[in-house]
């Protein structure tokens, strides 16, 4: 018998929310990191060359909005598969993994439901800071369109979710001194092409980029940003490409972490 | 051997045995880089016109690797103290009557090759996407002093952090918004006489952007805004204060902990 998945959910909520009271700072640049990323971007380009080449480039109708919305996007992507990831090498740094080993409940429980309300609480964050951009530029049709771009991310967690705990299983059962596969976050957000259009990348990267989430939410955001009203039926065959994803990463997944303690198990977790 | 070439030999041997230890970490962290300054500087590409890249390329490039001495200054030194505290080393070294600041400024050799290692991939993006040219140098003398003062100002800057780390806690995103604001306002990723006023009076007052100048004369012969000599005196004159005040600053936050403990917390 072990701790309800509810119990776990509860507590991991209350340490998120106890973490965030504690390092308000934190909080501050939860919500200015996404404008710093499109402050960044656009100052950089407008030293370097025009905006007009920008709009032209990317067909889109506001750049300002798409450079927010994917600034959201990055920094919700980087939230989901940051918590879910480390949490099981952070435990370890701490010393606490070998005792939740130790109790009846299952690693895998822990490692999956614990970090899931930051996740979720962060990549809303993420995602919720560019709101007032978002009205600035667009009125509340802005905000409309921003809250699809978070409908979004929120169907695209859930592949995330997933091959999150990939990376974590492979991080605990390599033993190294930080998050191994942290390369795979900028490699995802790279192939996703958030910034440029994807005919920029090589062919190779463009095949790569139809088997990550966050390219399909991209997309979306594209078709957001494009038009003053999205298509509805274009965005529908995306919720059903992150569906699809979601059961083939969960999968895995659920492989890949009960290996992982299994293997843990037998070498020690140190 | 004396004792400071002993203390030297063990710091040194500490970090390539961990370098070696961790090489997955160590591969990751360069590719981790390389990608996240792809991402970026494909977006800042799209702004250019294509014919345009060949000019513009040379200032971004070396623009990026001066940014990643500050970059891994800020994480492989400062953000490291994380790990450093987490493990509870900091308490251990001083039970053992070690300073942990020798062991702290020698992860600067981690940084470094992580650097060296990253810059010359990020050459080799560039290369890709505008040609070999990108990589040319007109005086390699004035780009190596100024690496060497950028480099000096980083470290002090990075242990700086550390050193606060004992103290307070430091998110480590803020850390990274720090680095961004930097890599403009501190004049890394653009000459100071192409930002428009304002931000150029910011960048004036930013140490790095003053060895930067010194970095692009020798890259492709900019005028630096405050002409060279003066830059190279400037730049000097504020590495050399730097490092003065991260050697004072670390003695005086090791004299606090040894009497109150280490305050940091675990998650920064």
């Amino acid at each position: 018998m072990g701790v309800k998945s509810t119990d776990i959910l509860r507590a991991g909520f209350f340490g998120m929310i106890a973490w965030l009271k504690n390092n308000r700072w934190l909080l501050f640049s939860m919500i200015i990191w996404p404008y710093l990323t499109a402050f960044l971007l656009i100052a950089l380009g407008m030293i370097y060359g025009s905006f007009e080449t920008y709009k032209e480039r990317l067909n889109i109708a506001n750049p300002i909005l798409y450079i927010l919305a994917g600034s959201g996007i990055v920094m919700s992507s980087l939230f989901i598969i940051d918590t879910v990831a480390t949490n099981a090498l952070y435990h370890r740094w701490l010393g606490t993994l070998p005792y939740l080993m130790l109790t009846p409940t299952k690693m895998y429980k822990v490692l999956v439901l614990e970090p899931l309300p930051g996740a979720l609480l962060s990549s809303t964050m993420g995602i919720l800071a560019v709101l007032p951009g978002a009205v600035y530029f667009e009125g509340l049709l802005g905000a409309g369109k921003l809250l699809i771009v978070l409908l979004l991310v929120y169907m695209g967690m859930l592949p995330l979710i997933g091959l999150s705990i990939i990376v974590a299983s492979i991080t605990l059962v390599l033993r190294e001194e930080s998050n191994v596969a942290a390369f795979l976050t900028p490699l995802i957000l790279l192939v996703s092409s958030v910034f440029y259009p994807i005919d920029v990348l090589p062919k190779v990267l463009q095949y790569m980029s139809r088997i990550f989430p966050t390219s399909y939410i991209v997309e979306a955001t594209r078709m957001v940003a494009t038009y003053s009203i999205p298509e509805f039926r274009a965005l529908f065959i995306v919720a059903y490409a992150l569906l699809a994803l979601t059961l083939f990463y969960n999968g895995v997944a659920s492989i890949a972490l009960s290996g992982s303690e299994k293997m843990v198990k037998k070498s020690g977790v140190i | 051997m004396t004792k400071n070439a002993t203390r030297i030999h063990a710091i040194v041997w500490l970090h390539l045995l961990r370098l070696w230890r961790y090489k997955f970490s160590f591969l990751n962290n360069i590719l981790t880089i390389i990608l996240w300054l792809t991402i970026f500087v494909l977006g800042a590409l799209m702004f250019i016109p294509k014919e345009q890249w060949s000019l513009m390329a040379p200032i971004a490039l070396w623009g990026i690797i001066m940014w990643q001495f500050l970059s891994t200054s800020v994480w492989y030194i400062g953000g490291w103290t994380w790990f450093f505290v987490s493990q509870g080393f900091v308490e251990e070294h001083l039970l053992t009557n070690t300073s942990p600041a020798p062991v702290l400024v020698g992860r600067a050799l981690v940084g470094l090759t992580i650097t060296v290692s990253s810059s010359l991939l990020v050459a080799l993006v560039f290369t890709g996407l505008t040609g070999p040219e990108v990589l040319l140098v007109d005086n390699i003398l004035y780009v190596a002093l100024g690496l060497v003062l950028l480099c000096t100002m980083t470290i002090s800057y990075g242990l700086y952090l550390a050193a606060l780390s004992f103290r307070i806690g430091i998110p480590g995103t803020l850390l990274d918004i720090a680095n961004f604001v930097s890599f403009i306002l501190g004049g890394l990723a653009v000459p100071l006489s192409k930002l428009p006023p304002q931000l150029r009076s910011i960048a004036l007052i930013i140490p790095y952007a003053h060895p930067a100048e010194i970095v692009r004369y020798g890259v492709r012969g900019l005028e630096p805004y405050l002409g060279l000599e003066t830059e190279i005196l400037v730049s000097t004159i504020v590495a050399l204060a730097m490092a003065t005040i991260a050697y004072l600053l670390f003695k005086y936050i090791l004299r606090h902990v040894r009497r109150y403990g280490v305050r940091a917390i675990g998650r920064m």
